[in-house]
């Protein structure tokens, strides 16, 4: 394993990053976030998010629901801020066992079908990996901030984060399929009124890409 | 090759060509179940190589299944997800055990941390399972086999998922003889694992072969593996045994461990091994019984070879006693029949020769030589003692031969045999034919006088005459005797005594003779007249006498008998019976015949011109009548004194007749055709044929004078003459009676109606001269007898 590591922090020098900013001098304004793998293909499911002390009088934190529909996790990735809770209904005619032993919240929801009685509160930030203890192949990540500005990226490889305050900013852009897994990439970006747009590339390992059936 | 019996050459020959035809058979064979088992060897060796990898991916597919087990387990990620070092440790120790595994390991992703069940050290496990982690792909399959601090292990590695990997379970099994063993229960094969040490030397891992044998094999894998450096398959020399190895490189890309699979290539003959030995003893047994069979007939074929081999030898040394005995039916056995019948005829030819040789084919008496060997021995065994020898002959024979047949001959020869032996005593005496017509008798312990009275006796037999296929004939012997020792110490000599003794009584006609010394000098007395009767006919000493032949009814004298007087200068008037036998005998009465023809000739034709007109008859002999010349003579004569037929006739006996018939009768013939006038002489002494005599130019019959000379007192003498007279009527024959010698007998003679008569009564022989004086004499005498 350690020679795995060791070789992906050297690949890791080879990444270039590159921030295309164009400075509009406005109160609020909205950033919008390509994400790219370092062959050009759009990336969707990666996450964007701001953290600031600025920000933290507003909050975002309606509740959520990861379905498991086709014994898979619908959707693959879902971006919260910190309390949140997600409810994790059951469409399929199969039961599921929902689990996680993941750091930052350990649950599992036994055998059930339907939708549980209690949804899940996330209270930590961190990673999440969900699975099935009936079904292997399923798999969700819950990712969790510790802020409101939170964005994922659509089918097209955008994220948008809307009303940014102007000022500068440090931007995080995490995706599960991360070679340097579980680090996001952050980048400073300066907000102003206008509509901004910044390209990410990110360093990721194919192989965990999850595909759309 | 040469050999020295038919026996061993047929052995030889055989055996030979038998045994090069198993060998021939043999080599195929052998090369074919070396083949087939070599054969045999690498489809087991593939199906066990096959089946050895189906087993190793089996075992993987168990080691797979039970980490996957243990790595699905939500208890066991529960408690890798909190770290709990104990927790993990006792269910790797408990899914370990489950499906018998050496090793069981966990890595933690997220702590870096290894946790291993079995005997192997937390570093030792690191390196390899690094290595694993790293080859593990996305079909789940990672390197199956590693070395942990020297130890092989085939592995698996399974990741821990909740669902992303949280960690490695790597399960595995040690590569040692209980792996081995089991594989080989299974394949079939000799396994051995052998693999690379840390020092980069080879080592065994495990084996099913005895730690000696493996070391064995892997310094042969050693070698042949730095030779080749593949995987391939080679035949490896263990001890004694020979496999097929073939090597398989566990390792895929590192080579670091090696399984060999061995199948025993001596294993796999052995069954053909045990075949073909069991085919070399039925070979050796069928060459046996083949060798047996062949010695059986090569004897078979070749013992009565020897047998008439050793006969033939036997044959050789005159033993014809051995038989071949054989019932065969085949060449052989007739070869032998052949060869029996062979030694039968010879052995029966040799008697046969043998008893020709010493024994008389006619009367079955032993022959001359037999009877001079028996003389010889009684010399030798009776030791000085007396004893005599009779040699008997059979007066006449030759006409009795002549006249009445050999066949009829050779019977009166074995009854006069018969007739001899039983005179004799049978027990030690010996009677033997020694020649044509002669006899002899050997009497043991005889003196003189036995030897006198045996021979009466046996001369008395034969004064009955022999009764020969219902005829009856008289047989008159002759006997010379001589007496050991005063005779003769030797058989030759004995005999040549007795011989001449019988000649002497030939001669004399005087029955039984004793050999006396003297005969030799009278013998020797003959020489000398044969040389005198030579200078007799020479000097001319001989006298022609005349005794005139008379016709009865006439009286008148037309012919005389010429007879011969001898004047012996020494010894005075000799009278022809003295001589011309003998003459006759030494050949040279020929040459006094031919004298008797020309006097004859010359007293003709002397008496002629004193007015007498004479045939003169001459006595022809034996000797001249088979002398094709006397024609000639007899024409050069009459050619000479210018005479014809009318100067002489021919007197002949009946016995010179036959003494050789055929030739006898040719001269005759042509005597005849000459017009010569034949009589013959001396007739009723001889056995004469009549049927015979017709056949003979004859013109005229004397009858013998010992008929004729008591004709007046014998009337069976009378008789004789009668019918004699008769007889030689009816056969056209002029008779004339020979010793008339008074006036009754002439009478007699008249009245019988006899033609010619010659006797004392008319005249004497007389010389030529006188006859002139006797002829005128005579009409005077005869006119005084009285015509009947």
């Amino acid at each position: 394993m350690l020679n795995t590591q060791q070789k992906r922090q050297t690949l890791s020098g080879l990444l270039l990053i590159q921030l295309f900013i164009f400075s509009v001098s406005v109160v609020a304004g909205d950033l919008i976030i390509r994400v790219e793998d370092s062959q050009g293909n759009l990336l969707k499911d990666a996450v964007a998010y701001i953290e600031g002390n600025a920000l933290n009088n507003t909050s975002n934190k309606s509740k959520r629901e990861i379905a498991q529909k086709g014994k898979q996790f619908n959707p693959l990735v879902t971006v919260i801020q910190t309390g949140t809770s997600i409810n994790f209904p059951n469409q399929d005619r199969v039961k599921h066992h929902v689990y996680s032993f993941s750091p930052a919240k350990k649950f599992e929801l036994k055998l059930y079908s339907g939708v549980p009685a209690t949804p899940v509160v996330f209270d930590q930030a961190g990673t999440v990996v969900l699975g099935c203890n009936i079904h292997d192949r399923m798999l969700a990540y819950v990712y969790i901030v510790d802020t409101p500005l939170f964005a994922k990226s659509n089918q097209d490889g955008l994220a948008t984060l809307t009303n940014l305050p102007a000022g500068e900013h440090m931007v995080n852009i995490w995706h599960y399929a991360l070679k340097k897994e579980g680090v996001p990439v952050n980048q400073k970006v300066g907000i102003d009124t206008n509509s901004q747009q910044l390209t990410v590339v990110l360093d990721i390992d194919p192989t965990l890409l999850v595909v759309d059936k | 090759m040469k050999f020295k019996t038919i026996q061993s050459q047929i052995i030889v020959t055989f055996v030979t060509i038998i045994i090069g035809i198993q060998l021939i058979g043999l080599v195929p064979l052998q090369r074919s179940i070396n083949e087939n088992a070599y054969k045999s060897a690498e489809r087991d060796l593939k199906v066990g190589e096959g089946v050895f990898k189906n087993i190793l991916e089996q075992n993987t597919a168990n080691l797979k299944q039970g980490a996957k087990i243990l790595a699905a387990d939500y208890g066991f990620r529960s408690s890798v997800a909190s770290n709990d070092s104990q927790t993990i440790i006792s269910a790797l120790n408990n899914h370990q055990a489950r499906i018998g595994a050496d090793i069981a390991v966990f890595y933690s992703k997220s702590t870096d941390e290894t946790i291993v069940s079995g005997s192997l050290s937390k570093f030792d496990a690191r390196n390899a399972l690094n290595y694993l982690i790293a080859t593990y792909d996305s079909e789940g399959n990672s390197l199956d086999f590693e070395i942990f601090n020297g130890v092989p292990y085939q592995l698996v590695a399974v990741p821990v998922k909740a669902p992303l990997i949280i960690g490695w379970v790597v399960m595995g099994f040690k590569i040692d003889n209980t792996l081995a063993t089991k594989l080989q229960k299974i394949t079939n094969l000799q396994v051995t694992f052998v693999q690379k040490t840390a020092l980069n030397q080879w080592a065994t891992a495990g084996s099913t072969l005895s730690s000696h044998q493996a070391e064995l094999l892997l310094s042969s894998f050693v070698d042949n593996y730095q030779k080749n450096n593949q995987n391939q398959k080679i035949e490896i020399q263990i001890e004694d045994e020979l496999f097929d190895t073939s090597a398989i490189f566990l390792h895929k890309d590192r080579k670091l461990i090696v399984a060999l699979l061995q199948q025993s290539l001596t294993e796999a003959t052995a069954g053909y091994t045990s075949l073909k030995n069991n085919l070399i003893i039925i070979v050796i047994i069928g060459l046996i019984i083949f060798t047996i069979a062949t010695i059986w007939l090569s004897k078979y074929i070749s013992a009565p070879i020897k047998a008439i081999s050793n006969t033939a030898k036997q044959l050789e040394i005159g033993n014809y006693d051995i038989e071949v005995k054989t019932n065969r039916q085949d060449e052989i056995g007739v070869l032998s029949q052949s060869f029996n019948s062979m030694r039968e005829a010879i052995a029966l030819r040799e008697k046969k020769v043998t008893r020709l040789a010493f024994w008389d084919e006619i009367t079955g008496l032993k022959n001359r030589v037999a009877f001079a060997e028996e003389v010889k021995n009684s010399i030798t065994e009776h030791n000085h003692s007396s004893f005599a020898v009779l040699v008997f002959n059979i007066d006449r024979f030759k006409v009795i031969n002549k006249i009445l047949g050999r066949p009829f001959g050779d019977k009166v020869l074995k009854i006069v045999g018969q007739k001899l032996s039983s005179g004799i005593r049978k027990s030690s005496d010996l009677v033997a034919r020694i020649g044509a017509d002669e006899y002899a008798l050997l009497l043991t312990h005889a003196t003189l006088e036995d030897g006198f009275s045996i021979a009466k006796n046996i001369l008395s037999i034969f004064d009955q005459p022999l009764t020969v296929e219902g005829q009856k004939i008289d047989i008159r012997m002759s006997v010379g005797v001589a007496i050991y020792p005063e005779h003769g110490k030797h058989e030759e000599a004995l005999l040549n005594h007795a011989e001449t003794a019988l000649q002497v009584s030939k001669v004399k006609k005087s029955g039984i003779v004793l050999y006396e010394a003297k005969f030799e000098k009278e013998s020797e007395a003959n020489l000398t007249l044969s040389t005198e009767l030579k200078k007799a006919v020479a000097d001319n000493e001989f006298l022609l006498f005349l005794q005139p032949k008379v016709n009865i009814k006439t009286k008148s004298v037309d012919a005389a008998e010429a007879l011969i007087r001898w004047q012996h200068p020494d010894r005075g008037m000799v009278f022809p019976d003295q001589f011309i036998p003998f003459a006759e005998e030494v050949g040279v009465v020929q040459l006094i015949t031919h004298w008797m023809l020309k006097q004859a000739c010359q007293a003709h034709l002397m008496l002629k011109n004193k007015g007498v007109a004479l045939q003169i008859a001459v006595n022809i002999s034996t000797r001249d009548l088979i002398d094709q010349e006397l024609p000639n003579t007899i024409m050069r004569l009459f050619f000479e004194y210018k005479v014809g037929p009318e100067a002489i006739s021919l007197e002949i006996t009946e016995s010179s007749v036959m003494d050789d018939p055929v030739r006898s009768e040719q001269t005759l013939l042509k005597l005849a055709e000459m017009g010569l006038k034949i009589s013959i002489d001396d007739y009723g002494t001889g056995y004469s044929s009549l049927t015979y005599l017709k056949k003979l130019p004859v013109q005229e019959l004397k009858i013998d004078k010992s008929f004729v000379l008591k004709v007046d007192q014998n009337e069976h003498d009378a008789t004789i003459v009668r019918s004699t007279i008769d007889l030689g009527h009816n056969l056209n024959l002029k008779v004339v009676a020979e010793g008339v010698e008074n006036e009754a007998s002439w009478q007699m003679l008249s009245q019988m109606g006899c033609d010619i008569g010659q006797g004392y009564f008319m005249a004497k022989p007389m010389p030529v001269d006188d006859f002139v004086t006797w002829h005128s004499k005579w009409h005077d005498m005869a006119r005084k007898i009285k015509t009947a």
